[in-house]
């Protein structure tokens, strides 16, 4: 994982004198989907229900996510883009989008309704990609959708992915840096691989995941912690994306997916046992029941 | 036996210019209502400098009892170039058939007329080469 590579070219933008795109001459606009999870640090599986025992935990912005908004304050800082965060969750995910909005954040998008509880990567996807058609409505096209690579509490890294499907954007995941080149209005972004690292070159609209650690997100002044407190956040439910036009297309009942169980990991005592030869030990595994039949 | 499916990649409409989301339109996931019609079980192949990664024995290892609790057979999709040497080793490993294909969709559309509709389509997690994680949810969707 590469560290924080500091911006290589000097930019002549800044907020207060943003770059604006030649052919519509506005600036930037850099969406970032985030959560909230509970603190892995800190978890515990009920022994029972055999779920995640989400009462006692505390939460926190899902780590990648907290790289993935810090690039987005990056392209703020050097091209002057406005920023827009955006989470679908329950209401209190709103500590979240204040949070946001002292570090730098132009404002936060809270979609919340119990109609969209228990969804999986589908509907999720393509909730927060409503909620970015409807952001680009108001606030103007979004241009950059950034997401961390994947979530602490499910690790689907599905979601970025789903949502540059839903919105046919082109698409970088498991990214370690991000450069927006002007001239071009093309992001360069670079990704970790087996021996070494691919750069891909991709047009606007784009989609992002981010690496955890590929920055050293920053933290809120106080002037900033004042802003979030007094901010206003946008709040928005199923009704407001008139786009998703059948409840059951979310939550729940949108979700293909069902998870059968869940099962907690613990180790268990091996015993070795000694055999005279290999076909003994093929003899021994097959009672066992460990080995499949070869198919030759 | 190899067999080489070629076709030109499907394109997406581009985003471009005001108003570019103006378009986009959802709809519910709708999984298939019956699965009778539904045949195979496939495996995505990964490799790398001609040799096959262990994610895919992994995988040929847990669809082989799937399939052949199913009665179907275990088809193996290879996808590169030059990806003879893949193919043989994918014919000890437990696949009955193991057509390659320069495109993924393209396969699939081939494949399905081949020997009909697949039913379960098992993804490594991502590959080692690339790291998308894009291909499955994206052949999903």
């Amino acid at each position: 994982m590469a560290h924080s590579p500091q911006p290589s070219t000097p930019s002549p933008c800044s907020p207060a004198q943003p770059f604006l795109l030649k052919a519509e001459q506005r600036p930037l606009h850099v969406a970032v989907c985030m959560k909230m999870t509970p603190d892995a640090t800190d978890l515990t599986i009920d022994p029972v229900k055999k779920t995640l025992d989400r009462s006692k935990v505390k939460n926190i912005i899902n780590p990648p996510d907290e790289n993935a908004f810090e690039l987005a304050l990056q392209l703020k800082d050097r091209f002057g883009a406005q920023v827009s965060v955006v989470t679908m969750g329950p209401p209190f995910f709103d500590i979240m989008l204040r949070e946001c909005i002292s570090r730098g954040a132009d404002r936060g998008v809270l979609i919340t309704d119990r109609a969209f509880a228990g969804a999986d990567t589908w509907p999720t996807s393509m909730t927060l990609a409503a909620g970015i058609k409807k952001i680009s409505k108001q606030w103007g096209d979004v241009d950059i959708i950034l997401f961390g690579e994947e979530t602490t509490d499910a690790s689907t890294g599905q979601v970025g992915p789903g949502v540059a499907g839903q919105l046919a954007t082109e698409q970088a995941t498991y990214i370690h840096s991000l450069e927006f080149d002007p001239a071009s209005e093309t992001v360069t972004a670079t990704r970790s691989i087996g021996g070494g690292h691919e750069v891909l070159r991709l047009p606007l609209p784009v989609a992002v995941t981010c690496e955890l650690k590929m920055n050293t997100p920053r933290i809120a002044t106080l002037n900033g912690k004042l802003r979030g407190a007094a901010a206003q956040l946008v709040v928005w439910s199923l009704a407001d994306l008139t786009d998703i036009r059948d409840p059951s297309w979310v939550g729940l009942k949108g979700s293909p997916t069902i998870v059968g169980k869940v099962d907690i990991s613990s180790g268990f005592e091996r015993t070795p046992v000694k055999v005279a030869s290999a076909s003994e030990a093929v003899e021994a595994l097959r009672k066992r029941g460990s080995l499949l039949e070869v198919h030759a | 036996m190899p067999t080489q499916a070629t076709a030109a990649p499907a394109t997406l409409p581009r985003r471009k210019g005001a108003g570019r989301y103006d378009n986009v339109t959802f709809r519910a996931c709708k999984p298939a209502e019956s699965f009778a019609d539904w045949k195979g079980v496939w495996v995505i192949v990964e490799h790398r400098d001609g040799k096959l990664r262990d994610v895919t024995l992994e995988l040929l290892g847990a669809a082989r009892p799937m399939a052949d609790k199913l009665g179907q057979k275990v088809t193996a999709v290879i996808l590169g170039h030059q990806v003879d040497a893949v193919a043989q080793q994918l014919a000890r490993s437990g696949a009955d058939t193991w057509p390659t294909s320069m495109t993924l969709a393209a396969g699939i559309k081939k494949i399905s007329a081949l020997y009909g509709d697949v039913d379960i389509i098992c993804f490594g997690e991502e590959t080692t080469d690339a790291s998308t994680g894009q291909v499955g949810p994206g052949v999903a969707g």
